[in-house]
C-alpha cells in the first residue's frame, strides 16, 4: 500500500540532526585516539570519550542519510514524475556538488597552507602531506570528491533507481517484505557483509572521485531500504515495538565492534574471525540504529516547530562548507594547551556560528537559497 | 538530398525503438555503474577487470541494439506490419539510423567519459589516454559496420559475421597499436601524449565512421522498397 505524499516532519527533522551531528563526528575526529594517525587537525589534546562518540555516530548516521534520501527519492517520483525528479535532483544535488567542490577544494588548500604555516605540533598527516605542499613544484593531490561524496555517490543512486524502477517489478518487495520482519533483517545484515568485508572499519569515507563498488552496495542497501518504506508504510512500522530492542542490539553491536577496533586505525586490520565478527557487529549496528533511529524519530519527532524547521532549512549549507571552517579553527587551537572537550565546544560553536552567519549573508537572501534551502527561503 | 516526408512518423518509430530497448539499456546502464565501481575499487586487479569489462560492455549494446532493433524486426515480421503503416521506406530507414545511433552514442559517450574519468584521477598513467580513444573509435567503427550490414541487409547472418570479424580485428588493432613506437612508448607518461601518428589514426576511425554512415544514409535513401 502506497502513502500520499505529506510532510513527514520526523524524516524532515531526522535529516537535519543527521546533518547536523557530521559537524560534531568530524569536530570529535580531531580529539579522538584512534583518528590520530590519519585526521588532518588532529589535536595533541585527545580523550577517548571522542572515540566512543564518534564511532558511534559513525555507524549509523551515513546510513541514516542514504535511507532518507532513498524515502525522499520515492516521495519525489511519484509526486512529480521521472523527468520533474531528474530536473530537480540536478538542481538540487549535481548543481551544489559542481559548483562547491572545487570552490571546497580551493578553500581546503588555502586552509591547508594556513595549518601549516601556523601549526607548531602537525598532526601525523599534516607533516605527511607538509613536503607535498611546500616543494617548489608542489605534488598533485589525488582528486576528492570530500564530504560530498554523498551527493556524489546519490547520482549514481538515482541512476540506479530509474534502472531498478525499470527492471524490476513490485512484486519482489512484496516478496521480501512478507518475510518474517526478524528474518528480514537478518538477511540485509548477511547482505551487509560482503561490502564490509572489503574495507577497514569503520567504514572509510568513499570520497575518490571514482565510486567504489563496496559504498554503492553498502549505502545502496539503504538506500534501497528507504525507497521501499516509502512505498509500503508497514515495513517500518512492524518494527515499532521493538524499538527498544533494536537500540539494545544496536548498542550490544557497538560495544563488541568498538572493543575490537585497533587502538590506532592506521595499524593492521585484525583478520580472519576477528575480521568476521568486527563486521558482523558494524553492519548489525548500522541497521539496527538507523531502524531505531527512525522509529524514535516517528514518536518523538513527527512534528514542526521553528526550531527544527529551522535546523531542517540550514543544514544542507551547514553539510556543504562546514569542513573548510572547521578545520581552519582547529589548526588555529591546535597548540592551544586547552582541554580537548573545551577546544571541540569552541570548534563546533564557532564553526556552527559562521555556517549561519554566511547562511544568512550569502545564502538566504540570494538565488543559492533556492537551491541549497528552498523550504528556509520559504520561511 | 532527402527530405523528410514524415517527420512525426519518424519520431513515433525512434520512440518505439526506445520502448523495446529500455530494459536492456537499463540493465547496461546499472551494468556500467557496478563495472565504474569495480573500477573504483583501485586495485590493480579489479581495474584491469573492471577495464575489460568495461570493452565488452560496449560490443554488447552495439551488437544487441543492431539485431534486436534491425535484424529481428524481419524475423519476427515486425517488418511486414510498419509496411502498411503510413510510412515511406526511406522513413523507415532514418528512423532505424537516427534510433540506433542515439540508442548507441549516449551509453558509449558515458562509458568513454566514464573509463577516461577513471585514468585521470587514478594513479593509472595518463599516457594510456589516446590508446584508450582509439580502441573507443574503433569498437565505434565497428559497431557502425555491423549496423550498415543490419540496415542494408537485414540479414543476421552477414550481421553476425561482420561483428566477428570486426571483434577479431579489434585484437588484431590493439596489439598492432601497442607495437607501434608512437604509441607504447607514450603509455607511461604522466599526460596524454597526442602525437602525429595517435592523431592520424583518430582523424582515420573518425573518418572512416562517418564514411560507413554516410554511405549507409545515401544507400538507404536509394531504397525504393522496404525489403
Amino acid at each position: 500500500m502506497q502513502q500520499s505524499p505529506g510532510r513527514f516532519y520526523y524524516l524532515d527533522n531526522l535529516r537535519a540532526f543527521a546533518m547536523l551531528s557530521g559537524v560534531l563526528f568530524h569536530a570529535a575526529l580531531a580529539y579522538s585516539p584512534k583518528a590520530q594517525g590519519f585526521w588532518l587537525s588532529a589535536d595533541p589534546q585527545q580523550h577517548a570519550l571522542f572515540d566512543v562518540f564518534a564511532w558511534a555516530s559513525h555507524l549509523f548516521r551515513m546510513p541514516l542519510f542514504f535511507f532518507l534520501a532513498g524515502f525522499f527519492t520515492a516521495l519525489l517520483w511519484q509526486k512529480a514524475g521521472g523527468v520533474a525528479f531528474a530536473k530537480n535532483r540536478l538542481l538540487r544535488v549535481a548543481l551544489p556538488l559542481l559548483l562547491f567542490l572545487p570552490l571546497l577544494t580551493l578553500a581546503m588548500h588555502g586552509v591547508l597552507q594556513f595549518g601549516l604555516a601556523t601549526v607548531q605540533q602537525p598532526s601525523a598527516l599534516l607533516q605527511l602531506i607538509k613536503p607535498m605542499l611546500t616543494a617548489e613544484a608542489p605534488a598533485e593531490l589525488p582528486l576528492s570528491t570530500m564530504h560530498l561524496w554523498f551527493l556524489y555517490h546519490l547520482l549514481f543512486f538515482y541512476v540506479l533507481t530509474y534502472c531498478a524502477r525499470t527492471l524490476l517489478s513490485d512484486a519482489l518487495q512484496a516478496r521480501l517484505l512478507a518475510l518474517p520482519p526478524w528474518l528480514l533483517l537478518l538477511l540485509l545484515v548477511l547482505l551487509l557483509l560482503p561490502p564490509l568485508s572489503l574495507v577497514p572499519a569503520p567504514v572509510p569515507a568513499p570520497e575518490w572521485i571514482f565510486p567504489a563498488l563496496w559504498a554503492l552496495w553498502f549505502y545502496g542497501l539503504f538506500f534501497a531500504c528507504g525507497y521501499v518504506v516509502f512505498r509500503h508504510a508497514d515495513a517500518l512500522s512492524r518494527y515499532s515495538a521493538d524499538r527498544r530492542v533494536l537500540l539494545g542490539l544496536g548498542a550490544i553491536s557497538y560495544l563488541v565492534f568498538y572493543q575490537l577496533l585497533p587502538a590506532d586505525l592506521r595499524a593492521q586490520q585484525p583478520q580472519g574471525w576477528t575480521k568476521l565478527l568486527i563486521i558482523v557487529c558494524e553492519a548489525s549496528g548500522a541497521l539496527c540504529w538507523t531502524l531505531a533511529a527512525l522509529l524514535y524519530g516517528q514518536r518523538y519527532l513527527n512534528r514542526s516547530n521553528p526550531v527544527l524547521r529551522y535546523l531542517s532549512g540550514v543544514s544542507y549549507w551547514v553539510y556543504l562548507v562546514h569542513i573548510p571552517l572547521l578545520f581552519l579553527v582547529q589548526f588555529g587551537m591546535t597548540d592551544l594547551l586547552w582541554p580537548a572537550g573545551v577546544k571541540f565546544l569552541v570548534a563546533v560553536l564557532v564553526t556552527l556560528s559562521g555556517c549561519l552567519l554566511s547562511f544568512h549573508l550569502l545564502v538566504k537572501p540570494t538565488l543559492l537559497g533556492k537551491i541549497v534551502a528552498p523550504a528556509a527561503a520559504r520561511v | 538530398m532527402h527530405t523528410f516526408s514524415n517527420s512525426q512518423m519518424i519520431k513515433l518509430l525512434i520512440l518505439k525503438d526506445w520502448q523495446l530497448v529500455k530494459k536492456s539499456l537499463a540493465a547496461y546502464l546499472a551494468g556500467g555503474v557496478l563495472i565504474i565501481g569495480l573500477m573504483g575499487m583501485a586495485t590493480p586487479l579489479l581495474f584491469n577487470t573492471g577495464a575489460i569489462l568495461m570493452i565488452t560492455l560496449m560490443i554488447v549494446i552495439g551488437a544487441r541494439s543492431a539485431i534486436e532493433l534491425v535484424v529481428n524486426e524481419k524475423k519476427d515480421q515486425t517488418l511486414t506490419f510498419m509496411m502498411s503503416l503510413p510510412v515511406t521506406a526511406q522513413d523507415y530507414a532514418w528512423a532505424k539510423l537516427g534510433a540506433n545511433l542515439l540508442l548507441y552514442l549516449v551509453p558509449w559517450l558515458l562509458l568513454v567519459a566514464g573509463m577516461l574519468l577513471v585514468i585521470v584521477s587514478s594513479p593509472v598513467y595518463n599516457g594510456v589516454i589516446p590508446l584508450v580513444v582509439l580502441v573507443s573509435v574503433f569498437i565505434l567503427l565497428s559497431y557502425c559496420c555491423y549496423l550498415a550490414t543490419a540496415l542494408l541487409t537485414y540479414s543476421e547472418g552477414y550481421t553476425t559475421a561482420v561483428m566477428i570479424v570486426t571483434n577479431l580485428l579489434l585484437n588484431g588493432f590493439i596489439i598492432w597499436l601497442l607495437r607501434m613506437p608512437a604509441i607504447h612508448l607514450t603509455l607511461e607518461a604522466p599526460t596524454a601524449s597526442w602525437n602525429s601518428t595517435s592523431l592520424l589514426l583518430l582523424a582515420a576511425g573518425v573518418g572512416l565512421t562517418v564514411l560507413v554512415l554516410l554511405t549507409t544514409a545515401v544507400l538507404q535513401n536509394r531504397k525504393t522498397s522496404f525489403l
